[in-house]
């Protein structure tokens, strides 16, 4: 141990001693807290719900999850059971703390399971999950090209490949040269997987697997992928369009107010675009990123879950985001939904099958919903 | 509204359970309040995040393959709902700019017996990335091993002192006028 981690030690050690000494210790409180809470949880287990709600501008119907404390059933055993009412079509039990979601081949959806290093394929026929795979670290991002599945591993640097069918893991993890990462998000699209780090954009050719550095971008925090073209979301609020080949910057990057980093999404003619921890939601126009629509959610949007059909968005409905709202896009008013509210934090959301799939960490479940009635 | 589902019943004693946890919390309260707070610089929201890994384990408590290392399963809870809650404030600072720097910046309740060195020392620390700054938390005060770090951040041991080595020199740097030259 050189002087540095001597002193390292020393210190830091100093620091936790007069935090300790510093106040009070709230142990015996935290520990009623605690089982108080137990004892909630388990009663919320039981009897919790998920709700029908109205979403008004499509006249489409949802549900949201509103735990009740009713009391206890079967007293004296651990029912882990979640009921739901129609019509909400299922719960699905995944792996530890799921976040991330994805839809690929078959319709299977795909949720990353950050507590337990897996991901796990849940098929829409049986509401069943038919395979976990443990991928060795936290997954991030999931993204399926037209057969095999990618899983992001931020703490690795790496992107592991999974077979769709056997979920086994196929050969060694594709190793990212920037190394570990706080976040890394996969878009599979036009022959190949494009990769985004907090600070660089890679494409990894999947025909060659060839992996390849995009110069263009810098802090780049979203993809969104057509056929022809690839656009990447700086931190400044740029666009770069990106010839899907050879990452090369094809025209002038599209500026987006506000100059902010956040998510962007290409459907139904636009590019949609929230910045992050924001309120707004806006809908831009494909070819000069002009503002062609705006609309607030109340809390700070986390996702945006759109298709040719339907459009909802996410966001947290309190500051201590454990709480969460649901709403229905009407994409031509740029209007909401009354928001429903969700008693837990929304990890992800994804649409398939004709439903909402949302992954509720806190409770290790995925949860589908009907899309319409 | 009619029930049509129901999912994962797991039939557990509950008072035995109950029982192992009161246990784990009177023996690991404390050590994992003191590693979040470090971590974190806040002594509220440190034990709110203990408070959350034991409710985690309760409802994971099926999962646990092996009671033994339930500790070692509650280390990990806590540093990553730390590293969610610190990266959740990130997030957040980007549409509040001002508000984040004086969160993440100001001096937590200092003991004004706490040496200068300490506090800069801590602030150096605090500013590294979240993941070296867990790992040299866990190295410095947890005193774990290189193992023990990767098991309780989930990645190789590559990692990890990939991960400290970086933070050694980024505290070097950062403490340049703060250590003396032989000191580093």
């Amino acid at each position: 141990m050189n002087e540095l981690e001597r002193r390292l030690k020393r210190s830091l050690t100093e620091v936790r001693d007069a935090g300790r000494s510093a106040a009070p210790s709230r142990k015996a409180v935290a520990k009623d807290e605690l089982f108080r809470k137990m004892r909630r949880r388990h009663i919320i287990s039981t009897t919790g719900g998920i709700a029908l709600a109205g979403a008004a501008a499509a006249g489409a119907f949802l549900l949201f999850t509103t735990y009740t404390d009713r009391g206890p059933i079967n007293e004296g055993r651990n029912l882990e059971t979640v009921d739901l009412p129609a019509p909400t079509q299922a719960v699905v039990e995944v792996g530890v703390e799921p976040r991330k979601l994805s839809v690929g081949g078959l319709n299977f959806v795909w949720s990353a399971n950050v507590g337990s290093n897996s991901v796990s394929r849940v098929d829409p026929a049986t509401n069943e999950v038919l395979v976990e795979v443990d991928v060795g670290a936290p997954p991030g991002d999931i993204s399926i090209a037209r057969g095999p599945v990618f899983v992001a591993l931020p703490s690795e640097g790496a992107v592991v490949e999974i077979g769709p069918e056997l979920g086994e893991v196929l050969g060694a993890p594709i190793e990212i040269p920037g190394g570990p990462t706080e976040d890394m998000d996969l878009t599979v699209g036009d022959g190949a997987l494009w990769i985004v780090t907090d600070e660089d954009v890679y494409r990894l050719d999947l025909d060659t697997r060839e992996l390849a550095t995009v110069e263009a971008p810098t802090s780049p925090t979203d993809v969104a992928i057509r056929p022809d073209i690839v656009r990447v979301l700086d931190s400044r609020g740029l666009i770069y369009q990106l010839d899907p080949d050879t990452g090369a910057e094809i025209a002038e990057p599209l500026e987006v107010e506000p100059h902010e980093d956040g998510d962007i999404t290409t459907a139904r003619g636009s590019i949609w675009y929230f910045p992050h921890g924001g309120s707004s939601l806006f809908r831009l126009d494909l070819e000069t990123g002009a503002t062609l629509g705006e609309l607030q959610t109340q809390g700070i949007i986390t996702d945006l879950m759109i298709d040719p059909e339907a459009a909802w968005v996410v966001s947290r409905s309190d500051a201590s985001g454990e709480g969460s709202l649901l709403a229905a896009v009407n994409a031509d008013s740029m209007t909401l939904s009354p928001p429903i509210a969700i008693a837990d934090e929304v990890g992800d959301g994804v649409i398939a099958v004709r439903s909402l799939w949302l992954s509720l960490p806190a409770r290790d479940v995925v949860v589908r919903l009907s899309k319409f009635d | 509204m009619a029930v049509i589902n129901h999912v994962a019943v797991r039939e557990t004693t509950r008072s035995a359970r109950d029982e192992q946890i009161a246990v784990l919390f009177d023996e690991h309260y404390d050590r994992l309040r003191d590693l979040a707070y470090i971590i974190l610089g806040d002594r509220s929201l440190a034990e709110e995040i203990v408070s959350e890994a034991f409710l985690k384990t309760f409802t994971g408590w099926g999962r646990i393959r092996d009671i033994d290392r339930a500790d070692a399963y509650l280390r990990r809870a806590v540093v990553n709902l730390c590293r969610s809650k610190i990266r959740r404030k990130v997030v957040e600072a980007r549409s509040n700019a001002i508000t984040y720097r004086r969160d993440e910046r100001k001096a937590p309740d200092w003991d004004p017996d706490i040496h200068e060195e300490s506090r800069e020392l801590w602030l150096a620390v605090r500013a590294l990335p979240v993941r070296q700054r867990a790992c040299i938390i866990l190295r410095y005060v947890e005193d774990l091993a290189e193992q023990d770090i990767a098991d309780a951040l989930d990645c190789s041991v590559g990692t990890v002192r990939s991960q400290l080595s970086r933070a050694r020199r980024k505290l070097g740097v950062a403490l340049e006028g703060v250590l003396t030259e032989d000191s580093r």
